[in-house]
């Protein structure tokens, strides 16, 4: 039987898209990165099955929903957990991020650098600093590395993602420097070899 | 079969906890339906992982988020598709649901009752109504009477729920606009084990 043929589609940045492109990277597995401009998204907006991006096309068949796209590749890859239970905490950890995410939206989409910088300082204390703090906490008490079970699994990738997207661009420095098994996490992770050589070999996008 | 104790504490509300309330009635497996009244919500707050609900218990450890809940039930029970490629459809289908709320969400939070008019108008007109058109060409590609595959899933109980608290809540007159869609709620509703949940639960406004 022939592998499936995989095709990603998002834009020519990191953003929902990197987590997936992390595990694909670690697990050898390969695929067509398929980066859209921004200018050419309203032409495509009408093909996508749910007018959105990312979507994933594994022999022609497509599948929208960054979690959806994550979790179908994570099976493959052997980085959902264990278990049942697991893969549950694994899709709990995934939704707090999701929620986290939503509540980075109105920094990110403010134009004014001013306004900007005040909403961030909002962000930080009321939801960076508690949410690094409880996940310092869950990586400790896990005891092994990862932040569920004893092995990888792709919440792993979407943390790495965000540590990784954040020390490039000098976010939350001071926030994350307070917690040190976050910082061995991400070294960690972009230490391996094969998630090294994507590093080094992506095109560079600010976020 | 290992015995499992369930608990799932959520509001006395039907909204978020209500497909894991059906899945639970679906599969005939005793729990405890938690149901915290808001003003005791706060004494309860630090009890749950994420100080959030809903929360599902099982045999003494606690997880949290709608998904995840979804999730664990639907696979616990067998509705979550058929293969991984449906499986990845279900929660396809509930991520769509959760960003429909999403964007619904804030205009809750406005006062002034003019601007929220406005603001639900705009939702319908912009993200429901464009969601629900995207949405009933899906269920006819389908072909079936279900949204994946052709057996029931967590993601056709979800839709079924959140359909009807549009038509009875949020958005009077726009699901109806849409009848195939009418009529999968009509239709499922009316699955016997659906139908003896809806007669026999709790009633509440939302």
């Amino acid at each position: 039987m022939s592998p499936p043929h995989y095709k990603l589609t998002y834009f020519n940045m990191m953003g929902r898209a990197e987590p997936m492109r992390l595990m694909f990277a670690y697990a050898g597995v390969p695929y067509e990165d398929n980066r859209i401009e921004k200018e050419q998204w309203p032409a495509l907006k009408s093909h996508m099955p749910n007018g959105q991006i990312p979507v994933l096309e594994v022999d022609g068949k497509q599948l929208s929903q960054s979690m959806a796209i994550s979790t179908f590749l994570a099976k493959k890859f052997g980085l959902d957990g264990k278990d049942d239970w697991e893969s549950a905490k694994v899709q709990e950890m995934l939704g707090t991020l999701d929620d986290v995410k939503l509540k980075f939206r109105p920094w990110m989409m403010e134009q004014d650098a001013n306004k900007k910088a005040e909403i961030f300082k909002t962000v930080l204390t009321e939801t960076i600093d508690p949410y690094l703090e409880r996940l310092s906490e869950t990586l400790k008490k896990n005891g092994s590395g990862y932040f569920v079970g004893q092995k990888p699994t792709q919440v792993d990738f979407h943390l790495f993602h965000i540590f990784n997207w954040w020390q490039q661009g000098n976010i939350a420095t001071e926030s994350i420097k307070k917690h040190p098994e976050l910082v061995a996490f991400t070294e960690k992770m972009g230490s391996n070899p094969k998630i090294k050589q994507w590093l080094e070999k992506r095109p560079k996008t600010a976020m | 079969m290992a015995h499992h104790s369930y608990k799932l504490y959520y509001f006395n509300i039907r909204a978020r906890a209500e497909p894991a309330r059906f899945l639970f009635h679906l599969a005939g497996v005793p729990y405890e339906d938690v149901r915290i009244e808001r003003e005791d919500w706060p004494n309860h707050k630090e009890e749950m992982p994420w100080g959030q609900i809903p929360v599902l218990e099982v045999d003494g450890k606690k997880l949290g988020q709608t998904a995840a809940i979804y999730q664990y039930l639907a696979n616990q029970f067998g509705y979550n598709g058929k293969s991984d490629w449906e499986t990845a459809q279900v929660q396809e289908l509930i991520g769509s649901v959760e960003d429909v709320f999403n964007a619904m969400h804030p205009i809750f939070m406005v006062q002034d009752e003019a601007e929220k008019k406005k603001l639900m108008e705009k939702f319908v007109a912009d993200t429901l109504i464009p969601y629900l058109t995207r949405l009933q060409k899906r269920f006819e590609a389908n072909g079936t009477d279900y949204f994946v595959g052709n057996s029931l899933t967590v993601a056709d109980l979800l839709l079924m729920v959140t359909f009807a608290a549009f038509k009875e809540n949020f958005a009077p007159g726009v699901v109806e606009k849409f009848p195939k869609l009418d009529g999968f709620l009509a239709k499922i509703s009316e699955e016997p084990k659906i139908k003896e949940w809806i007669e026999k639960r709790p009633k509440t406004d939302m």
